[in-house]
């Protein structure tokens, strides 16, 4: 069965949208075992600052089911150009929510642009969808820069997780 | 709740051995736990299991009129104080002192405020260490682009569904 995010990966492929998954869960996917996945509710998605991407993103997060966000009230309609520009032009959040799948689009990474993160990234794929992850450097050095409390637990965790992996690595 | 470093389980008679087993279990495989915690309700009785740096899980035990440290986050928790009785009824064990309510309350509130100082405390520098173990990471051939991480989902959604049960109970 296909998973919610491989099912909005292939409906972000089909408009053609750019995105970049960034944070935990895109870190996830640099796991090497179970023992190195963090649980996590939110997938952020990292978009550029194109009105008309961020609307292709919306019609994807729709067709697939999610409900749109902004703030705690359903994102305005129509969700068309003049919507996004606004939306663009305060950088604001667009959380799209379902029932197995939460995902921010964002339009910040704290410390990148868009297109350095969109130049240096994997692309894994999931469930046959390909699914473009920044750089594990870009997501640690965010976090760092971002220095939120729960980035610096992160940040804390992941290194001690790094760790006990190169030493196994070593021993092997 | 993400990735937590501490989960304090308080135990009831219906759901002890759950909670002792498999739950237990679960917790012990989320790699950010640093310790679980069992309150007892029968008894003033305070287990903290303690992830060692050798690997496997340390036990403390403490009973009334003794203290349960709290490791990773530094407190000693005074166990009859722990075991206040909200309606001021005296505790039949250990050598307890009656206190009411409110303190217990703010005992509980200066630890959460100490916690959240420790979360704040944190310094993390992303030294050439933390970096090149990260370039090492990125560059092993299963991370290279192309490679197939469908078990990452299957894995986070599998931990996710087990918190969610969890949680219901």
């Amino acid at each position: 069965m296909e998973s919610p995010l491989a099912r909005l990966g292939r409906a972000l492929h089909e408009r053609s949208a750019r995105f970049v998954l960034i944070g935990v869960g895109g870190a996830n996917f640099y796991a090497l075992g179970g023992s190195t996945v963090f649980m996590t509710e939110d997938r952020d998605l990292f978009l550029p600052l194109d009105p008309d991407n961020l609307v292709r993103c919306w019609s994807a997060c729709e067709a697939t089911g999610l409900d749109l966000w902004s703030g705690h009230e359903p994102l305005d309609s129509p969700r068309d150009r003049w919507l996004a520009e606004g939306v663009v032009e305060r950088q604001a959040l667009t959380r799209a929510t379902g029932e197995d799948l939460q995902v921010d689009l964002t339009l910040v990474m704290k410390g990148f642009d868009f297109e350095t993160v969109w130049n240096e990234r994997s692309v894994f794929t999931l469930d046959g969808v390909d699914v473009p992850i920044a750089r594990l450097q870009h997501i640690v050095q965010s976090k760092h820069a971002a220095g939120r409390d729960k980035d610096r637990l992160f940040l804390a965790t992941y290194r001690e997780v790094l760790e006990q992996l190169l030493r196994r690595e070593d021993r092997t | 709740m993400t990735n937590p470093a501490i989960l304090v389980e308080v135990l009831s008679e219906g759901t002890e051995a759950y909670d002792r087993g498999s739950k237990a279990a679960h917790y012990r495989r989320i790699p950010s736990l640093l310790a679980y915690v069992f309150v007892s309700q029968a008894e003033p009785r305070i287990e903290e299991y303690r992830r060692a740096d050798a690997g496997g899980w340390l036990l403390s035990e403490a009973r009334g009129g003794e203290s349960a440290a709290i490791e990773p986050l530094g407190i000693r928790l005074d166990v009859n104080a722990v075991y206040v009785n909200p309606l001021n009824a005296e505790l039949h064990t250990g050598t307890h002192e009656t206190r009411p309510m409110k303190t217990t309350l703010d005992d509980g509130l200066r630890a959460l405020a100490e916690s959240s100082e420790l979360a704040r405390s944190i310094r993390i520098e992303l030294d050439d260490d933390y970096l090149r173990a990260i370039a090492i990471v990125e560059a092993l051939p299963e991370n290279q682009s192309g490679a197939d991480k469908s078990w990452v989902w299957r894995m986070d959604a599998a931990c996710r569904a087990e918190i969610r049960k969890a949680t219901r109970k």
